[in-house]
């Protein structure tokens, strides 16, 4: 569950960029979560479960490492 | 906005509006028990009519508008019930601080102010509910 403050990135925009201009939607249709789900992922607001996680670095073929990262906050 | 988003912003919009009118009736009072309970009846029906009402109202015109831009009427997906779950433990801790006052009221006689009490209870729980849904999808849950 994301918070305000919390550090966790990923690089979603650019691999949908690098992976044939994906839309947002075609990327919530291959990992069944809604559009706005993916906008809200991208843009740090919602931290996606370790389950949905995994089906996004699937669909671009990465190590769930490669897609998110997580630094602690001091 | 989405069609959940833009739900709940018309729900809280109803609820204050009608529980704000309900109060504002209360205050100019004195009004009859017999008065007060008719006039409490009719505001918790119209508050499940209106927003019935509206949530088709929203619906509707929005599937539309999504399967003409060729996007499916989308299901709510774990971020929606997080949203949903988390808004709904604001609106039961809302519920859990002010629901004991109903007891002790009825107790002491005041009938009237006890559903009066149940009544603002629930009407800040659901705005609660809402507002907190609102606060999550727009700055994250």
């Amino acid at each position: 569950m994301a918070r305000s403050g919390t550090k966790v990135t990923n690089r979603i925009r650019a691999l949908r960029f690098s992976h044939g201009e994906m839309t947002q939607q075609d990327l919530a249709d291959r990992i069944g979560l809604t559009r706005q789900t993916v906008i809200a992922i991208e843009q740090g607001r919602y931290s996606p479960t370790l389950e949905a996680a995994f089906r996004i670095a699937r669909v671009f073929g990465e190590s769930l490492e490669n897609v998110f990262s997580y630094e602690p906050m001091p | 906005m989405m069609v959940r988003e833009m739900t709940a912003v018309i729900s809280f919009i109803t609820l204050v509006l009608v529980y704000g009118a309900y109060g504002l009736w209360l205050m100019a009072g004195p009004h009859s028990a017999g008065e007060t309970l008719g006039v409490l009846i009719a505001g918790i029906v119209l508050t499940a009519i209106v927003t019935t009402i509206v949530a088709i109202v929203v619906a509707v015109p929005w599937g539309i508008h999504a399967a003409l831009r060729g996007r499916r009427n989308e299901a709510a997906d774990e971020r929606d019930r997080q949203i949903a779950r988390m808004s709904m433990r604001n609106a039961y801790l809302v519920v859990l601080v002010l629901i004991w006052v109903v007891p002790f009221l009825a107790l002491a006689g005041a009938a009237v102010l006890a559903a009066n009490v149940a009544l603002l209870t629930m009407g800040v729980a659901e705005i609660v509910n809402y507002g907190s849904r609102l606060y999550y999808y727009r700055w994250g849950a």
